[in-house]
């Protein structure tokens, strides 16, 4: 079993420890998609597209599967063919179904100018979906004429898959012997009007990036930490005006890059969670406070030895042998509580911060944007994803609800900073 | 280009109102861009389709195939009268209140409450024709019938307005006070010709009081509140 594991275009893959919650969890209102997008100078040619993902995917052995349900845990099984590329949909980051789209848990669709590709979370993370759009876009300019070397990120589809591309890194490195416990306060929720069924409304708030930068570097914080602490103040303030009994604490949670700390190559699930946030029972915040409170929370929770005792806490549960034996369907329905409860729960809404996408010079000069944008979630109706390339930092709301007020405090707060946004959006 | 004046943010040159506060774009240097595309595609694609069609098929033969051996049987044996109509009937009857909804899943509880209702009043009527008493349709099962359709209408509107558990279950206990009234009426005029009232009374009793105690807690919030502690999962 472990030998099938490692070997390249294997016939099957277990689920890397942070994907196996996904399948669990993934219902009517939580699809667990994401999608990342890049924004072309031209218009897109969909039967160049989709000559170019047929291209891709043979480099991506991670890509080129379906779900499949064991007796106790799901698993993935290579998949043959390549699923059609498709116009885009007004609903983004719609639920994977395993019968749909020839079985595969990814789509890649077009919009005018607009790449997208939309990915069920247990495939991989965002660093893994990037090098999949980045090399996809490099084969689509390529095929146009304009060769793109596999260089920054753009993975060389002549090149064989490495075995290390697969690689379960969260096993290899979850070494802490902390069990740090996952229990915190509950926290606050959104509560709205739901949008129209199978609907996801979105806001892309367009930045500039070096006044972005320059305003975070105001507050003495990073890029992230500024976008998190407007977030948390937009919902603190949405908290307030919704004028409910009993405040709760206002939480973010924030998927950190292990990376970053634990290098590996692959381009499967390696991040993790950190949650910072305020307690307004403490008394008002400012957005100074605010951001001073999640510059030290990230100082104090983002370093190799408390990533390690939070990964570790995951694995060990997985490979506790009672959680190991029990039949899938009921594993699924204790995962499903569990997450419910100590899962969402604990924050109020994400925020994923890509960072500043790198590619080859070749292939920059097409590209104007590039997008990211979570699904939605049970309880978390308001979630927002970001990403930046070039001078143009993308801030993507993903809504389940009718009301925009956590937006609107996002963005005019951004604007009173004196960072001009540029809306778009798929509300009407 | 166009900004909100409200938000200050800058505008997508299509876009007819402000996404994030809905004031309106009115900027007569620049009037709204109606010829270029939106940020986003206009067309929403709805899950389900696939999956309606496979169990369309399936409820259609769960339902044609037991049809069609009685029929068959009934033809090869039809001394014994025509006992097929009571099985093919029924699962008429299931089809049309437990397939067609699951077919066509975008029209309205309400129509389907209408067709389940006239199929129902249909099949006892065709149990009335082929039976060996006349009359108890109209006297007994149509008015029955009604009452019983008429408080599943007023449950459904309820729940579908989201209204608060307790009112619901306040409301919820009429249905079958009043249903059981209905069908005691009904049966002693039809048996008696005179109607005075036992059981059905003490049914009423008890689904009004549950019925008071319901309205009284959810309008103390106290009450609501101690329920709540008390009663959380
Ligand atoms: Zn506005």
């Amino acid at each position: 079993m472990k030998t099938n594991e490692t070997r390249v275009n294997a016939p099957w893959l277990r689920l890397d420890n942070a994907a196996k919650l996904y399948p669990a969890i993934q219902k009517k209102g939580w699809s667990s998609v994401f999608r990342l997008s890049a924004r072309m100078r031209e218009k897109v040619d969909p039967s160049l597209l989709q000559k170019a993902l047929e291209q891709t995917l043979p480099r991506f052995p991670g890509f080129a599967v379906r779900m499949r349900r064991g007796v106790f845990w799901y698993y993935l099984e290579h998949n043959a063919g390549t699923p059609l590329v498709r116009p885009e949909a007004a609903n983004p980051c719609r639920r994977m179904r395993w019968h749909e789209n020839g079985g595969f848990l990814f789509r890649v669709s077009y919009y005018e100018r607009r790449i997208a590709l939309e990915v069920f979370h247990a495939l991989c993370d965002g660093t893994g979906g990037m090098a999949f759009l980045k090399t996809l876009l490099a084969r689509y300019q390529t095929l146009k004429g304009n060769a793109v070397p596999a260089a920054d990120g753009v993975f060389d589809v002549e090149q064989a898959p490495r075995p290390e591309e697969l690689e379960d890194a969260y096993a290899r490195y979850a070494t802490s012997s902390v069990r740090q416990s996952r229990r915190e306060p509950k926290a606050y929720q959104v509560r709205g009007r739901r949008a129209p069924k199978n609907m996801l409304h979105i806001i892309v708030g367009e930045l500039d990036t070096v006044k972005a930068l320059a305003a975070a570097r105001g507050f003495g914080v990073t890029l992230t930490e500024y976008l998190v602490a407007v977030l948390i103040r937009a919902l603190y303030l949405q908290q307030k005006s919704a004028g409910k009994r009993g405040i709760k604490p206002v939480k973010v949670s924030v998927p950190v890059n292990l990376r970053r700390f634990f290098p590996t190559e692959s381009v499967r699930n390696f991040s993790q969670y950190v949650n910072p946030g305020i307690d307004p029972n403490y008394g008002d915040y400012s957005f100074e406070e605010i951001a001073e409170q999640v510059h030290h929370f990230m100082r104090m929770n983002v370093n190799a030895k408390f990533l390690n005792a939070r990964m570790a806490v995951n694995v060990a549960s997985e490979r506790n042998p009672l959680t190991r034996v029990m039949p899938l369907f009921i594993k699924k329905a204790v995962l499903a509580l569990i997450f419910r409860r100590v899962g969402e729960a604990l924050f109020t809404s994400t925020l994923t911060n890509l960072g500043a996408v790198r590619v080859p010079a070749q292939l920059a000069g097409h590209v104007e944007r590039f997008e990211a944008m979570l699904g939605p979630s049970y309880k978390n109706p308001v979630n927002c994803a970001a990403v930046s390339f070039e001078n143009r930092l993308a801030v993507s709301f993903a809504s389940t609800i009718c009301e925009t007020e956590v937006e609107r405090l996002f963005f005019t707060q951004i604007v009173k900073h004196g960072v001009p946004v540029k809306i778009e959006s798929n509300r009407t | 280009m166009s900004y909100c004046v409200n938000c200050g943010v800058e505008l997508d040159r299509t876009a007819k109102r402000c996404a994030l506060c809905a004031t309106e774009v009115v900027n007569p240097r620049s009037p709204v861009d109606t010829r270029s595309p939106r940020p986003f595609p206009g067309y929403v694609d709805r899950l389900g389709a696939a999956d309606s069609r496979f169990s369309a098929l399936f409820i259609v033969m769960m339902w044609a195939l037991p049809s069609a051996i009685c029929v068959a049987v009934n033809l090869l044996f039809h001394s014994s009268g025509f006992w097929a109509a009571y099985p093919v009937g029924a699962l008429g009857l299931v089809f049309l209140c437990a397939g067609l909804p699951a077919l066509f899943r975008r029209v309205s509880v309400y129509v389907f409450l209408l067709i389940g209702t006239c199929g129902a009043l249909a099949y006892l009527y065709l149990i009335e024709l082929l039976g060996p008493t006349h009359g108890w349709w109209a006297a007994v099962a149509l008015p029955i019938t009604l009452a019983a359709s008429a408080s599943v209408f007023v449950l459904v509107a309820l729940g579908k307005r989201k209204v608060r558990p307790l009112y619901l279950c306040c409301i919820g206990m009429l249905a079958p006070a009043a249903v059981s009234v209905a069908v005691e009426t009904t049966c002693l005029l039809y048996i008696t010709g005179a109607v005075t009232l036992r059981w059905s009374v003490i049914v009423t009793v008890v689904c009004l009081s549950i019925s008071l105690l319901c309205l009284a807690i959810g309008r103390n919030s106290r009450a609501m509140a101690k329920l709540q502690r008390r009663m959380h999962i």
